[in-house]
């Protein structure tokens, strides 16, 4: 009975082969959310079983500002765009993306993130790496909790309102960074404000974050024609038209202890600031929808304002002040200010824009941003419609 | 308490005799003791017979005279301590004795004031007429959470109540001044020292023995404690459940320092969207640090002012401060509304407090004096502030009565 069932051919066969798993000799490459710490590349030295990279080095937020500006407000798809990494390291990056075993680990102990929204950033861009690039194949993550890594297809490496938010803003930075940088650029001061004192009394880190701010800014008289700056993504944001109207409402008390913030902490990240009654202790809030939008961070725009001269440092005073340019920049905006609903759209508890509501949002966009436009269009005549 | 029982209540001998730190009179031959600011570091003992190093704050604690009657405040009283260990006084006493004594204080540092008072006190208690030399260096690592411990009356406190408090800001903040403009170090006698400090002292202790004793009154009477203890304590993170934990169960005590109640006073003015943050921050934070809540226009993420804009200063303590107002029944939490704010009971007391002059001109004039903003006239003043304002709070506990 036994003789019988025994495939000898078969048992013969698979002795004959020398059997392997490919997968086993595949080189795995590993994600990991955060930025360096400074003084690292993004790849990180002395990994010798797979090479490390920090997602949020690779990659970065992309304004398209370029189109021509009557095809502007429309709503983009998203996209991001490599951060500044050199064609070879790209190069190297996508080979090792369409050969190797993907691994996205926030678990790593170098990884580097300060909070939820961070994490959430990150998860993004490496959504965005993989699928961009591989398409929708098995990444292994790794996660707080979880004791071994978990496969999931690439594109559900985020949820569907992860993929809205970015919809969301992507759609704002791309409309503000063409049609209200025109605004924005209108009312800039011709030259730039005279910081010297103020970058002496800050902390190293912050004096860093002002100085890549001027490299950045442009004080000549360009305009919409202007090529692409990263720089302008900071103002394209809409937490920056937020901070400005807030700005605009703030108290003497709640200037002075901004003041304080900026001078005293390490980096701008960690600044704390309370504008009115709708930025508060750096959450957004707005008691009537009950939304409280925790750490935005608000410390980073304010200096940009500060580089940008709409804001001024008064370093007798121990305040800070909007100047003349930013007080007409807030009028010319004003028109907006009860319109501007964009954070309406965003939930809550993890700052997400619900799916469902996405199409609103969009609508919402093109409506916002034309209303936009006919006031750029009165601060900055358009040359192709005027000639 | 009866006025019978007032009368048998030797009030001056129980004042002069509260807070001697009694010692021995073994004499060691002189050498140099030196004193540090702040708490020794972790697994270093703050009486160091070796090296003759001590750490007054680790020697002795600040203690209140709260068996006073009733009907005798307010009044004012001087600071007063008693050991923390007993058995511990002789040894400490004969090694002071004889002694050239350095007082090391950072400059910069935050809480060099609460520091210089532990030594000004602990020396003067052994000899008043002992030389200090008040020199600036370095001061070795503070621990915030043993630090802290000692801001309230010590017989309510629990050891290891707080988690650490790392501040990357407090060296930023002007501390009360220990040195002149013009000298980076001095020399006094232990007399002499303890006096330039007294006004600012018996402020603080003159408000947080009347406090203990009317003040504590006013809130336990009218409010009633928080029956969602359970559901605050699962809500927020283990870090600051352990804080909060504390201060619902041992709470009454924080709510003695002025700055619980100037928090108090601006919870009362906060608008509805800072309400919604404070609620937000409390159940988010990880670290009290990251505790920064702005209420009113005079509270904007957890700095406070002096008179004058520019004179801020980081408050520190309002994570336990708030906890401790939650666990008395003044402030509750609303879950279903994600709100923190006063209750029924909490806003009547605060309009009863608000009849007793506000708090916040109090803390002005200490904030300024921290700052080295104050002059003395004004600090003497505050005394006259004290009195005034427990008078008035001990009318509104009679007309409760009524």
């Amino acid at each position: 009975m036994t003789d019988e069932a025994f495939d000898l051919e078969a048992y013969l066969a698979s002795n004959q082969k020398l059997e392997f798993d490919p997968e086993l000799a595949r080189e795995t490459i590993t994600f990991i959310p955060g930025d360096p710490p400074p003084g690292f590349n993004p790849t990180l030295a002395g990994e010798r079983e797979a090479k490390v990279f920090y997602v949020n080095a690779i990659l970065d937020s992309a304004s398209l500002n370029e189109a021509p500006y009557e095809m502007y407000p429309f709503i983009p798809p998203t996209i991001l765009r490599w951060r500044g990494i050199s064609a070879r390291k790209r190069a190297d990056i996508a080979s090792r993306l369409l050969n190797s075993r993907i691994v996205y680990d926030e678990t790593h102990p170098r990884a580097t993130i300060d909070t939820n929204r961070d994490l959430a950033w990150s998860r993004v861009l490496i959504w965005y790496l993989v699928t961009t690039i591989a398409g929708n194949v098995p990444v292994e993550v790794r996660r707080d909790g979880d004791h071994v890594g978990t496969t999931v297809m690439a594109d559900d490496l985020i949820r569907a309102s992860d993929k809205a938010v970015m919809s969301l803003r992507n759609s704002f930075m791309t409309n503000f960074g063409a049609i209200g940088m025109r605004i924005v650029q209108a009312h800039m001061p011709t030259q730039r404000p005279d910081l010297e004192a103020f970058t002496a009394s800050v902390t190293p880190g912050v004096r860093k974050f002002i100085r890549d701010c001027s490299g950045w800014s442009s004080f000549a008289a360009e305009t919409s024609e202007r090529p692409f700056k990263s720089f302008d993504l900071w103002v394209s944001h809409a937490s920056w038209l937020k901070i400005l109207f807030a700005f605009g409402k703030s108290t003497e008390p709640q200037r002075s202890v901004l003041f304080h913030e900026l001078t005293k902490a390490e980096r701008h990240e960690k600044i704390v600031a309370t504008l009115g009654d709708s930025v508060v202790s750096d959450t957004f809030v707005h008691p009537d929808r009950g939304q409280v939008l925790r750490n935005r961070e608000c410390g980073g725009f304010i200096l940009e304002m500060i580089v940008r001269g709409f804001v001024a440092v008064d370093m007798e005073a121990k305040t800070l002040r909007l100047t003349d340019e930013g007080h007409s920049l807030i009028a010319a905006f004003s028109p907006l200010e009860e319109s501007f609903r964009y954070w309406e759209f965003i939930d809550r508890d993890d700052d997400t824009v619900d799916p469902d509501r996405l199409p609103s949002a969009h609508a919402w966009i093109i409506e916002f941003f034309t209303a936009m436009k006919k006031i750029a269009d009165e601060v900055v005549p358009n040359k192709d419609a005027t000639e | 308490m009866s006025s019978m029982e007032t009368e048998k209540f030797d009030l001056g001998a129980y004042l002069n005799d509260f807070g001697r730190l009694k010692t021995e009179e073994p004499i060691h031959p002189r050498k140099r003791t030196i004193l540090r600011a702040g708490m020794p570091p972790s697994g270093q003992s703050a009486f160091d017979e070796g090296t003759r190093t001590l750490y007054p704050e680790g020697l002795i604690i600040a203690t209140f005279p709260t068996k006073i009657p009733p009907e005798a405040l307010p009044m004012i009283v001087g600071p007063s301590f008693r050991w923390r260990r007993p058995g511990i006084g002789h040894r400490v006493a004969a090694l002071l004795r004889g002694s050239e004594i350095d007082f090391i204080a950072d400059p910069d540092d935050h809480e060099a004031a609460w520091s210089a008072i532990h030594a000004a006190y602990l020396i003067n208690e052994v000899d008043p007429n002992a030389m200090i030399s008040i020199r600036a260096g370095r001061s070795t690592a503070r621990d915030p959470r043993q630090t802290a411990q000692q801001r309230v009356e010590p017989s309510r406190q629990i050891p290891g109540r707080r988690a650490a408090f790392p501040d990357p800001f407090s060296r930023s903040y002007p501390s009360y001044p220990l040195y002149q403009d013009d000298e980076a170090s001095r020399v006094v006698t232990a007399e002499e020292w303890l006096a330039e400090q007294t006004n600012l002292d018996r402020a603080h202790w003159s408000y947080v023995t009347n406090f203990l004793v009317l003040g504590l009154g006013l809130f336990t009477r009218i409010c009633k404690p928080a029956d969602n203890t359970g559901q605050i304590l699962d809500a927020v993170a283990p870090s600051i459940a352990k804080i909060i934990k504390n201060e619902l169960l041992n709470g009454l005590s924080e709510l003695a320092h002025p700055a619980a109640m100037q928090r108090f006073a601006e919870l009362a003015e906060s608008t509805e969207a800072q309400r919604l943050v404070l609620f937000d921050q409390f159940f988010n934070a990880k670290k009290p640090e990251d505790f920064r809540p702005t209420l009113g226009d005079g509270f904007i993420c957890g700095s406070s002012f002096g008179t004058d804009l520019d004179v801020i200063r980081r408050a520190r303590y309002s994570l336990p401060m708030l906890s401790a107002l939650i666990g008395v029944g003044a402030v509750q939490v609303d879950f279903d509304r994600r709100i923190i704010e006063l209750t029924p009971e909490g806003r009547r007391v605060a309009d009863i407090l608000a009849n007793c002059l506000d708090i916040r001109e109090y803390q002005t004039v200490i904030i300024d004096c921290l700052a080295g903003r104050a002059k003395e006239s004004r600090l003497e003043a505050l005394e006259g502030w004290i009195i005034r304002h427990f008078e008035l709070l001990k009318l509104e506990l009679a007309k409760l009565d009524v």
